[in-house]
């Protein structure tokens, strides 16, 4: 198992220098001269000369591009990721600021679909073929069919503007939280729903199952000690792949909601052409992603005997 | 014990193939809708009329107008162009794109496949619509910048996919057999892997453009896809918002139209993948 691990470290890495390299092009990618985007983005479109080749020696834009890129490592390597080019504010400290409200909004919207999907997408793979089944997983293929951004808008004017329930945006107190997590935990719970539904009906055509319904245990021990243990083994493989559904969702709710984690601070940074904050959040974000990735592999090295015990 | 049982089940085959004649009967109305749009539209979409801004559902405006007076219907008509055309774009450019980088990956292994492969990881290391809006926000808004951002970021899927049917594949005894009839390595790829991948990636390609056509409305919604007057149904979601509350079927239109497109591509794809190969892991597809 250790070797699995150190592979996936060694992947993660790997991953990571690749996130700083696209990171870093994004800024290159722009139109145009960089140093003119950012003295735009400082001085306004009235522009001397004089104020571009300013910016481009003080940022360095004048160095060969690999000269720049390794500079910018360096700083990111001692958490410095520059400063806005808008407000000037340091751009780590900015995303630090705006994580715990992103936090909040992920984990109760993780929190919110699981308790959605596993149960359903148990009974459904249960009664596999019934009425409930069809409807379960109709409902499901909605879900997956919902653009979040059209949810979240519905259950605005469902329970903001007809009901008067709860606030339509804004940060605060926790019924801020209620709209945003339900819009992103029901759309993420869809997908979920349906892997486990397939996880679990591909568990019970496994043959340990003809074995332990051989030995003749009740439905309801194979279900419970048997299925839906190995069943969940391929839903926690796909945490990773939810988490990614997360984090991008984040930025089209938070947007949506006004709330202020730091999938808004990336889309109001793009708005503003605020390219050193959008590096800094796309970086921040793409590390992040990196290392939950690598957790949930290491989770389930943990969880699946067949991995624990390989090469030991 | 019922949930044991291994048989095939003739209703669901049946149930699927319904699913997937009812996906394909809107996929193939929504494209006729596109083409004749100018004749099925009642209104010029781009035409404004103050005097009637605002307008409920009625005779001569079926789902109102917008804040400009303009025909929300004829508008939505229009829009089935833009949604479609970008869906089919992006996943045409794609499935190429990605499958062949997935046939070469696994079919010459070794270094190759390692760099392609660790492209892949890379870009799948920005989660979902990120990298994409970034993309076309850093580009600036238009149709060709959307379809960029979004090819950009889809074609690993097919990648992973191709390249896990090519590994499989390989070791076969037709390969060993078209070795040793002397088949180039292209020929082989060409004539071989690919027509046995080609179902797969139809049922990938056909689920992904529903993706795309998601990814597409969601850019234009942030204001960083299509830009108004282009009668695109992302944008004139978010040109409804300020109207929500007095008239909120600025919004409702647009947010079924896309929900319907699809909810017809997902249908779609989900039954030809039972009716294809009821085996294809149903985790691959799983949109990314």
């Amino acid at each position: 198992m250790l070797k699995y691990i150190l592979k996936r470290i060694f992947l993660v890495f790997f991953v990571v220098i690749g996130v700083t390299i696209v990171t870093f092009s994004t800024m290159h990618l722009a139109p145009g001269d960089p140093a003119e985007v950012i003295a735009v983005a400082r001085y306004g479109d009235d522009l001397t000369q004089e104020q571009i080749d300013w910016v481009r020696v003080t940022e360095g834009f004048d160095s060969p591009v690999y000269i720049q890129y390794l500079k910018w490592i360096k700083h990111v390597m001692h958490f410095d990721l520059g400063r806005s080019l808008v407000t000037s504010h340091d751009i780590l400290e900015e995303i630090t600021i705006r994580l715990p409200a992103t936090f909040k909004l992920a984990v109760l919207s993780l929190v919110i679909s699981l308790c959605i999907a596993v149960p359903v997408g148990i009974v459904s793979a249960v009664k596999k073929n019934t009425v409930i089944d069809h409807l379960c997983m109709s409902a499901a293929l909605l879900g997956v069919s919902t653009p979040n951004f059209w949810l979240g808008l519905l259950l605005i004017w469902l329970f903001s503007l007809t009901l008067n329930l709860l606030p339509s945006y804004g940060y605060g107190n926790f019924e801020h939280l209620v709209l945003p997590a339900i819009t992103l935990g029901t759309s993420m719970a869809a997908i979920t729903t349906r892997l486990t539904r397939s996880s679990m009906l591909d568990v019970l055509n496994q043959e340990y199952i003809l074995t332990a319904k051989a030995k003749g245990l009740d439905e309801k021990t194979i279900l419970l000690r048997h299925v839906l243990k190995n069943a969940m083994l391929p839903v926690i493989t796909f945490a990773g792949l939810q988490i990614g559904f997360l984090l991008g969702g984040t930025v089209i709710v938070e947007t949506i909601f006004a709330w202020p984690g730091i999938g808004k601070l990336l889309v109001d940074s793009i708005y503003a052409r605020d390219f050193a904050m959008v590096q800094g959040c796309v970086l921040f974000i793409g590390i992040l992603f990196a290392f939950t990735n690598l957790l949930v592999d290491i989770t389930y090295a943990f969880l699946d005997p067949r991995i624990r015990y390989e090469n030991t | 014990m019922k949930i044991l049982n291994n048989e095939i089940n003739i209703l669901k085959e049946a149930g699927n193939n319904r699913m997937a004649a009812i996906g394909g009967a809107i996929v193939i109305m929504l494209t006729l809708i596109a083409i004749l749009a100018s004749l099925l539209s009642p209104h010029d979409p781009f035409e404004q009329k103050l005097e009637n801004r605002l307008l409920n559902p009625c005779f001569e405006y079926p789902f109102g107008t917008d804040d400009l007076g303009r025909c929300i219907f004829s508008r939505l008509i229009f829009g089935t162009r833009y949604s479609l055309a970008i869906g089919v774009t992006v996943v045409g450019i794609t499935a190429l794109v990605g499958t062949s980088l997935g046939i070469v990956s696994g079919y010459s292994r070794g270094i190759i496949d390692e760099i392609i492969m660790r492209i892949v990881d890379i870009v799948l290391a920005f989660p979902g619509i990120i990298l994409a809006l970034v993309i076309a926000g850093i580009l600036g808004p238009s149709f060709l910048n959307v379809v960029i951002a979004l090819s950009l970021t889809h074609w690993p899927a097919y990648t992973r996919l191709v390249r896990g049917l090519t590994l499989t594949l390989r070791e076969m005894d037709f390969i060993e057999g078209a070795k040793a009839l002397r088949a180039s390595n292209i020929y082989i790829m060409r004539r071989h892997i690919l027509p046995n991948c080609i179902n797969p990636i139809i049922v990938l390609a056909t689920l992904d453009i529903a993706h795309a056509i998601i990814f597409a409305t969601a850019l234009s919604f942030l204001g960083l896809g299509i830009q108004p007057p282009t009668p695109e149904w992302g944008s004139m979601l978010k040109a409804g918002i300020p109207y929500f509350r007095i008239s909120p079927h600025l919004t409702f239109f647009p947010g079924t139209a896309i929900m319907v497109t699809v909810l017809a591509f997902n249908f779609l794809g989900d039954g030809l993948r039972d009716m294809i190969d009821p085996k294809i892991n149903e985790n691959i597809l799983v949109s990314e």
